[in-house]
């Protein structure tokens, strides 16, 4: 479990988020706690939680001091994989070596104009 | 495959003539149907192959797994509806062509944990950075290298969602329409590569010389492998 033992903010909020999570109009929403936020933390940085659901994260991050840190810490590791991606280096050579091979498929180049 | 030299069945009691207008024809359909090749699927060769090179990490494998995927793709150009995503079913075409190797060769398949323990088990590893003073680790390290052999250390089912999502930027849903998983395998799949990530370049820092503790806690450990009959 996410060890939040010395979060005084957590020990406070003791309300089920699950529970919360159950479709609940915003007004009627628990506060989430940090275990239940770290918890949607990559759904949150990938953008596939409800609107409902990023509102609550959003919520709990702008009030908490120890969650903030973790989101930023993998946002900046998201961000540096989706840089690091590998790019081909002969692309024009390849493109040459492909439409040879749909050539001999039946491909014909089409002729410009 | 249209050829020259092939003549419909059914031909007119004037051979030589109907064996000329089909040739014809068939070359004008040929000529068409590469026009549209063209068009809408050549133009995705870049991006096709960063596409295999992200799951590669080898020019050469990347080159002959593009190939197969525009040859393939140009065999079943018929069932491609025009104005769907080109690049997205190529995509397809070029994943099923990865994976289907290594899925046969593969005799075990790790059991898949709960999303949300991968998630909590990164954060504990970025917990135990922060005690050791290496919060901000990504900052301190350089980064590209270090994720090119982490991605290619990746078993092949993992790397390929973490390319799908993380690298060409495919939400879950599309994703997982990519991939042909259910949206759950995308989720679980995509959290653990990003664990394996993470472990991959913490080790990659402290061979660097930052002493940061590894995890103890079992669910940071990777699942058991199961026998996957065949």
């Amino acid at each position: 479990m996410y060890d939040n033992s010395t979060d005084d903010r957590s020990a406070r909020d003791g309300r089920d988020a699950e529970a919360a999570s159950a479709g609940s109009a915003d007004a009627a929403r628990a506060p989430l706690d940090c275990d239940a936020t770290v918890r949607r933390l990559w759904d949150y940085l990938d953008r596939e939680l409800s609107e409902a659901d990023m509102r609550a994260v959003d919520a709990h991050l702008a009030i908490c001091e120890k969650c903030p840190p973790h989101f930023e810490f993998e946002r900046a590791l998201l961000k540096a994989v989706a840089a690091a991606r590998a790019e081909h280096t002969e692309a024009e050579a390849l493109r040459r070596r492909v439409v040879a091979a749909l050539a001999r498929e039946g491909y014909t180049v089409p002729r410009n104009g | 495959m249209m050829t020259a030299d092939v003549v419909p069945q059914g031909a007119s009691d004037d051979p030589a003539g109907a064996t000329v207008a089909s040739t014809a024809s068939g070359e004008a359909e040929l000529a068409a149907r590469s026009r549209a090749f063209e068009q809408e699927a050549l133009r995705w060769l870049p991006d096709v192959a960063r596409f295999a090179m992200s799951l590669t990490h080898s020019q050469p494998d990347a080159d002959d797994l593009v190939q197969e995927t525009y040859l393939k793709a140009f065999r079943s150009w018929r069932t491609f509806h025009e104005g769907a995503d080109a690049r997205r079913w190529l995509f397809t075409i070029c994943k099923r062509s990865f994976l289907q190797v290594r899925e046969r060769e593969q005799r075990t398949v790790e059991v898949e944990g709960e999303p949300e323990l991968e998630t909590l088990a990164a954060v504990r590893m970025h917990a135990a950075a922060v005690r050791s003073g290496a919060g901000d680790l990504w900052a301190q390290l350089d980064l590209g290298p270090a994720i090119e052999r982490a991605m290619a250390g990746l078993p092949e089912y993992y790397r390929a969602v973490a390319v799908v999502v993380d690298v060409e930027g495919y939400g879950y849903e599309d994703a997982a329409a990519l991939l042909e998983l259910p949206l759950g395998t995308v989720r679980s799949r995509l959290f653990r590569a990003r664990r394996l990530l993470q472990e991959s370049l913490f080790e990659y820092a402290r061979d660097a010389g930052f002493a940061i503790p590894r995890a103890t806690d079992p669910s940071s450990r990777p699942a058991r492998a199961e026998q996957e009959p065949r």
